[in-house]
Order: C-alpha cells, then structure tokens, then sequence
C-alpha cells in the first residue's frame, strides 16, 4: 500500500466521520459551450450519472460558458438552449400573447433528448469545452 | 415517498411559480425525482423570467431554473446537505444530496423495493 493510498483513505475515514456525503469528492468542471463556433448564449448543461449511482449535476448557460461541481464518474452530457422571448407573467389579465416558439429547443437532439455526448470525469478541477454543430 | 421538501424562492416574483400554494398551474408545489435532491441542474419552467440575475454562485435559497416549453422542480430544501421527506407508511426521513440517481428515481415509485440510506 503506498503512502498516498493510506493519506487517501485516512481522509475517507476522516470524512465519514463527518458525515460528509461523497459530494465531498466533488471537483469543478468548467468550461464554454458553442454551436457552429458562435458561444451558446443561455440554456443548461445536465450531466447524469451512466450507472445511476452518484446524482445529477448542471448549470445555467450564461454567454457561452458554464460551471458546475461534479463527482468522479461516467456522464452522459445533455445541452439545452430553449428559444428566449418575451416575459409571460402568470398572473397578468391582458389577453393571451401570442402563441410564440419561445422555449422551444435551438440544439439538435444528438446533444440533448438522444444525447450522445459522454464525459468521463475524473477527481479535482478541470475543464471541458463542447463544440457543438448543427449538421 | 410521498412528499419533500421543496423551495419557494426568495426572489420571487408572480412570474416565478415555484412553491406556488394559490396556484392551480400543475408544476407549483410539485417536485419530480428526476434529478437528485438539490440538484445543481437547474429548474425548468415557462413562467420564469427569460433572462434573470447571474446563476453563480449557486444560491440554495434562490436556486437556477431556466425558460423552457417543458417543466422539471428538483426536490429542493434550505439547510445542507438533503431534504427531508414523507412516506407512505407515515415516516419522515432525511434523503442525502448524494444519493444514488438510480435509488432517488426507484422511491419515487410504489414497488421499487430498494434499500434507502439515510
């Protein structure tokens, strides 16, 4: 057993001790998102989990880039950008605004519904840029 | 699992619907098992604001959502670390933030048999 092995597994136990779920392994992944070059403006990026046995993790889009905190594991990546557009407030009595496409999705379903997007993350910090295409 | 634990956000506004209790709109007081508890993915509604504040840093008290033309509230609470939540046979249990997607999905199902850690 080398030394870092046992460092390792000292600060398991010390984390157990805490009662610290696994979310403590948790590392920063960051990075831009862009469809045809141009940066994805708004949206979310959704990571979850192949074998169903860590949780989900995700971000909002915000000018092209995004960050999260995620556990080691396998991921299939999902990228949404629904189409933005004007304000519907819930309450608001003036007459029903005209059926739009707001919200409706601007990314293939390659990258979202039948995502075939997939990330292995390791432990720590990284970063991970997805260049997106829509042919 | 009957029930969690959710979040009315604190920067609500009538355009925000989540936590909603005088609302008869179908995704209000709702929660999905979608994504695990307090998920860092965000919410997805279409009566949020298009364009809102800045999303980081992840604010449990006010967490992300997006507009979109489909709907998703993950079970959310305000203290770290999981939601509290009720079942069918009348007990209330601590769910961890970490749980396994697999088993958080399986409870919000009526014959899942699985093993819930607390």
């Amino acid at each position: 057993v080398t030394r870092p092995a046992i460092r390792q597994f000292l600060a398991c136990v010390a984390l157990a001790a805490l009662g610290c779920s696994p979310a403590a392994t948790e590392g920063v992944l960051t990075g831009a998102v862009t469809l045809d070059g141009a940066p994805v403006n708004s949206g979310q990026i959704r990571f979850v989990p192949v074998d169903g046995q860590s949780p989900t993790a995700g971000a909002v889009i915000t000018a092209g880039r995004y960050e999260t905190k995620l556990a080691p594991a396998e991921y299939s990546v999902e990228i949404s950008s629904p189409k933005e557009g004007p304000t519907r407030s819930m309450y608001d009595a003036s007459p029903e605004p005209t059926p739009s496409d707001a919200g409706a999705e601007t990314i293939p379903a390659r990258y979202n519904a039948k995502t075939e997007l997939k990330l292995k993350v390791e432990a720590g910090d990284a970063e991970r840029n997805f260049e997106l295409t829509s042919k | 699992m009957l029930l969690s634990e959710i979040i009315f956000p604190d920067a609500d506004a009538d355009y925000d619907i989540r936590g909603d209790m005088m609302n008869d709109d179908n995704a209000c007081t709702m929660y999905m098992t979608f994504e695990t508890p307090n998920s860092s993915v965000p919410d997805a509604s279409p009566f949020t604001p298009p364009r809102g504040k800045p999303p980081a840093p992840f604010d449990p008290n006010d967490p992300p959502y997006i507009t979109s033309d489909w709907g998703q509230k993950a079970a959310r609470s305000r203290h770290p670390g999981g939601v509290n939540v009720a079942f069918g046979d009348g007990s209330v249990r601590g769910v961890q933030d970490g749980i396994a997607l697999a088993v958080w999905r399986a409870m919000g199902t009526i014959n899942g048999e699985e093993t819930v850690q607390e």
